[in-house]
């Protein structure tokens, strides 16, 4: 099978999606990632990186309704589809089974 | 942005405009609005946060990052768009087109018509220009190829040129002239040619005249330098020894019937009766763009010796003639500078410097191709065009062409507006600007096809028009590749030309307001636009109306212009060139004085005419010498009173065999410093004749008359007797009451007499009317007059067949209006004024700017007459005034027309 792989910066994004639900879009993604890691987030890079998912298949999008806001211009709505959940769960597999396979004493240094 | 945005167009600016305009254009189309729409919204965000200035940047950072200038959208599977030149299409294209071209048939008529008059006129134009600059294209070494040309200095100082050179230079320069290939002198004859043939045991003798520059006395070398294709025999055998003629194929056709060419070499030619010649060549005619139309070659080495080469002057040195010549092929990679640095050596080391004849005399090379062309170096054998008419027409042919292109523009724009309602659906049907352009493409392409073979029926109807500009060797053939080519690059031009603007201007309606029918005519760019290409059209005809007056009265003006003598009744004819003999001359004379017709007969060439001959005559008048060129008339005392030149001091001239007097013109008395014409009589002028310098009396002064044309000034000249080299006569008919057939009575008569006399003359007798002699003057203007006439009435038809058209467009737009005027009480006058003032003013217009440049034009083209009539005002009133006439007629069939429409019909119109 090939492999999916997904980057540090896709995997976030991915997930922020999938916490948006129904209102992910390029600016609620960034101001969500802003917010939940405190750090500065480009809008551009989460824009390209929003692009590129949607290209890997691991998002969808459809354009929303025109409003009066942003100049009439719509949003265009990000979800994650069954290919992206999958990617995700994979990712969450082989983290979970490396920290399954943490030695005790190496837990015991990191404080649990 | 912000204005585009309701919410925020309070205090808030919005980001950087030129920023988010470039975010616009140069971001990637697939998901420029959403980016758009998020950077606003994060740029609110960013100034909430980190203030005004910090947003600013962050947008302006993260539009660079996103612009994607080169990417293209990906989307195209999601709708089928419509290939632009898909088959189904351009089909429908044509079958629109054919349908509103039958549909519209007045106009498809107008512009049909016009437009096959102005390509008809540039093919024809094409023709002949293309032919004139073909001539002696197809010579293969024509680069490398010149003629020795001669030059002279007046006593002025004034350069002249002549096609010829000394008859024994060739020989001299081909020894001591290097980097030349080959050389060959020639001489141009005319000679009467006969042959003879065994028929019923007698022999026949047929015999032609040759006039017309058809006989080459050449060396062998001339079919080096000139290829031409060789039937029988070759260019490296023929000609080497005396008495051999090469012959072209027509020449030996004619000359011996059809037979086949071997039979015809070794016959034998007979010229002028004394030189015996046998073929030994035929060659191929050279094609009709050339004027080398020469068909006998007769060896040089035939005129080397005796009685020929006294009579061909082969040892004069200072004698040159302009059928003496010498044809060169310079060397491959010689420039013709390389040679010319040579001959002023040549002629230094030949030429006696201390002979006054000598000094200024110079050679120089001609090349090939200048010899059509060049009218300073005129010879006997070449039919010569005027360059500057050429590019004339040329102009001409791109006028009429616009001014067909122009109806068609207008007519397209003006009714495009019946189509707005047909561009509007389609438009909402999804038919992009370019394929509705390449519609209305198509529809000018299908008129101008037509127009095209419509022309190519035309072109030989106005060949004939232009028959006196039509070169006789000239062959119009319609299947020539070259000629396909250009009328299809003129259809295609064509199309573009007229088509694109229309095209562009119909296609740019917006569906919302076509469908609703917002667009009227008067839409003001259009408008304009139309209003200044219908000046422009009547301003290129109004200048050819003034240039074809003006040319006109400046003819009437040369014809009817008293030239200081008389020239009506006038017969003028020569006697045989061979004859010297006086007795016979004089026989001949007397007898035609006998005639009870004839009023006075002279011999003497006419007083004006077409080349001449000067002098150089010195008079010394106590302290100075004045050294002039003087024209010479070699006269008898008939002279002044058949002419009836007016003797203004001293007496006539009496008859003499040799010079023994002078009787001058006026110019020339004042030339030599005379105050009145009185005391130039007496006086001695030194006169170098054959036997050395003469001191001879002025017994007369004459009046001035026009010697030349009347391009030229009036130039000194001297009246003398010297009966015995003058060949020219002329007699004076008692004209009173006589009908034409009187004077072909006299003439038949005076034919027999002279047959009588020259009984073995091989030289017809040939008289000239010298009315007429004087009219063939000015045979260029002629020919040039007729051409503009020709253009003038294209240009005019087809101006004219856009204003009705556009006239009648105008008047159906505006039928409603009419009607209700006329229910309102308007009269007939009002309405048709109202209809053609629009139109009348345009002509105005265009009349105030044609008239300067006409003016200036026609200024330039008098410059070449010494005598030419003033262009006056009346001149531009009357042409003026013809051309609101003629305009007033055709716009006012429409608007009477539409004027005498019942109301009651015309308010019907829907």
């Amino acid at each position: 099978m090939k492999r999916t792989f997904l980057g540090e910066f896709e995997e976030v994004i991915l997930l922020t999606v999938a916490v948006l639900d129904e209102d992910a879009y390029a600016v609620s993604v960034t101001q969500e990632l802003e917010k939940k890691t405190g750090r500065t987030v480009g809008f551009s890079a989460v824009h390209t990186t929003l692009q590129r998912l949607e290209e890997k298949g691991f998002l969808s999008s459809t354009m929303g309704g025109a409003t009066a806001e942003r100049g009439g211009r719509r949003k265009r709505f990000f979800t994650v589809t069954a290919f992206g959940r999958k990617a995700l769960q994979e990712a969450r597999q082989v983290r979970e089974e490396l920290w399954n396979a943490l030695p005790p004493s190496m837990l015991q240094l990191m404080g649990e | 942005m912000s204005d585009k945005e309701p919410a925020r167009k309070d205090e808030n600016p919005g980001p950087p405009a030129w920023a988010a305009k470039l975010l616009s254009r140069l971001s990637d189309p697939d998901s420029q609005e959403e980016v758009q729409g998020d950077l606003l919204e994060m740029y609110a965000y960013w100034r909430a946060t980190l203030g005004e200035r910090k947003a600013r940047w962050k947008y302006i950072g993260n539009v660079f990052k996103l612009l994607r200038p080169f990417a293209r959208t990906k989307r195209s599977e999601d709708y089928q768009k419509t290939y632009l030149f898909s088959h189904d299409m351009i089909r429908n294209y044509f079958k629109i087109g054919i349908r509103n071209v039958v549909k519209n048939k007045g106009y498809s008529a107008i512009n049909i018509f016009g437009l096959a008059i102005g390509v008809s006129a540039c093919i024809v134009i094409y023709l002949l220009v293309n032919f004139e600059l073909s001539f002696e294209n197809f010579q293969a070494d024509r680069d490398r190829i010149y003629r020795i040309a001669s030059g002279f200095q007046n006593a002025e100082g004034v350069e002249s040129k002549n096609a010829g050179l000394s008859a024994p230079m060739p020989a001299s320069i081909r020894q001591d002239v290097t980097a030349l290939e080959s050389l060959a002198a020639c001489h141009v004859w005319s000679a009467k040619a006969t042959v003879t043939s065994i028929g019923d045991k007698k022999e026949i003798r047929r015999s032609w005249k040759n006039d017309d520059a058809e006989i080459l006395i050449c060396e062998p070398e001339y079919f080096q330098i000139f290829r031409y294709d060789w039937l029988v025999g070759s260019a490296g055998t023929a000609l080497k020894t005396p008495n051999e003629v090469v012959l072209t194929q027509q020449e030996a056709e004619k000359y011996f019937g059809k037979m086949p060419l071997q039979q015809v070499l070794g016959k034998r030619v007979y010229f002028s009766d004394s030189l015996v010649t046998t073929v030994t060549g035929v060659v191929k005619d050279l094609p009709a763009n050339s004027d080398f139309r020469f068909k006998n070659f007769i060896s040089f080495k035939s005129i080397e010796g005796g009685n020929w080469r006294k009579e061909f002057q082969l040892d004069e040195w200072t004698n040159t003639n302009s059928s003496s010549m010498a044809f060169v092929k310079v060397a491959k990679n010689t420039t013709a500078s390389q040679i010319n640095r040579q001959l002023p050596i040549f002629l230094k080391k030949h030429l006696d410097q201390k002979d006054e004849w000598n000094v200024g005399r110079s050679l120089s090379l001609q090349p090939l191709a200048d010899i059509h062309f060049n009218k300073d170096i005129q010879d006997n054998f070449s039919r010569q065009a005027h360059l500057p008419s050429l590019y004339a027409l040329m102009g001409i042919a791109v006028f009429l062409l616009l001014i067909a292109a122009i109806n068609f523009i207008n007519l397209a724009t003006a009714q495009s507006i019946t189509r707005v309602k047909e561009i509007g659906v389609r438009k909402v049907l999804g038919s992009s600007r370019k394929s509705l352009i390449l519609q209305f493409l198509c529809e000018t392409f299908i008129i101008t096809m037509v127009a095209v073979l419509l022309s190519v029926c035309f072109v030989h109807p106005i060949l004939n028009m232009f028959e006196a500009f039509v070169p006789k060797q000239f062959i119009f053939n319609i299947f020539d590749p070259e000629l396909l080519g250009f009328v299809a690059l003129i259809a295609f031009l064509t199309s573009l030309l007229s088509g694109l603007y229309p095209a562009w201007v119909i296609s740019s309606y917006t569906p919302v307001s076509s469908l609703k029918s917002q667009i009227s005519a008067g839409q003001s760019r259009t408008v304009l636009l139309r209003k200044s290409l219908i000046t422009f059209q009547f301003a290129a005809s109004q200048i050819f109306i003034l240039g074809t007056i003006i040319m006109a009265a400046q003819s009437r003006f040369m014809l009817n212009k008293d030239l200081g003598f008389k020239k009506d009744a006038i017969i003028h004819f020569y006697t045989d060139w061979h004859d010297s003999e006086l007795d016979k001359k004089e026989i001949l004379l007397s007898k035609l004085r006998q005639f009870p017709e004839i009023e006075r007969v002279s011999i003497g060439s006419t007083p004006a005419r077409n080349g001449y001959s000067t002098n150089r005559i010195s008079y010394f008048d106590g302290k100075k010498e004045i050294k002039l060129d003087v024209h010479r008339r070699a006269v008898d005392d008939d002279y002044i009173p058949l002419f009836g030149l007016k003797l203004v001091a001293g007496r006539n001239i009496t008859n003499s065999d040799t010079a023994k007097e002078f009787v001058i013109n006026e110019t020339y008395a004042k030339k030599l410093g005379f105050k009145k014409p009185e005391d130039a009589v007496g006086k001695l002028l030194t006169y170098s004749s054959g036997k050395g310098d003469l001191k001879l009396p002025i017994v007369g002064v004459i009046a001035d008359f026009h010697l030349q044309s009347l391009r030229t000034s009036i130039q000194p000249l001297y009246l003398l007797s010297e009966n015995k080299y003058e060949r020219a006569v002329s007699v004076k008919i008692r004209s009173n009451g006589k009908s034409a057939a009187e004077f072909k009575a006299v003439l038949a008569k005076m034919e027999k007499t002279y047959k009588e006399v020259y009984s073995t003359s091989e030289q017809d007798f040939s008289p000239s009317f010298f009315d007429d002699t004087l009219a063939k003057f000015y045979e260029k203007e002629a020919r040039q007059a007729q051409i503009l006439n020709t253009a003038t009435g294209i240009a005019i038809l087809i101006s004219c067949m856009g204003l009705f058209g556009l006239a009648a467009f105008v008047t159906q737009q505006r039928t409603k209006e009419i009607g209700i005027r006329k229910v309102l009480g308007s009269t007939i006058y009002q309405i048709v004024g109202l209809l053609s003032k629009d139109f009348l003013r345009l002509v105005v217009l265009s009349i105030v700017i044609a008239s300067p440049i006409a003016y200036w034009l026609m200024k330039k083209w008098l410059e070449d007459f010494a005598y030419r009539v003033d262009i006056s005002i009346w001149i531009f009133v009357v042409a003026g005034v013809a051309s609101i006439v003629i305009a007033i007629l055709t716009v006012s069939y429409q608007s009477i027309r539409a004027a005498l429409l019942n109301p009651a019909k015309s308010l019907k119109v829907e």
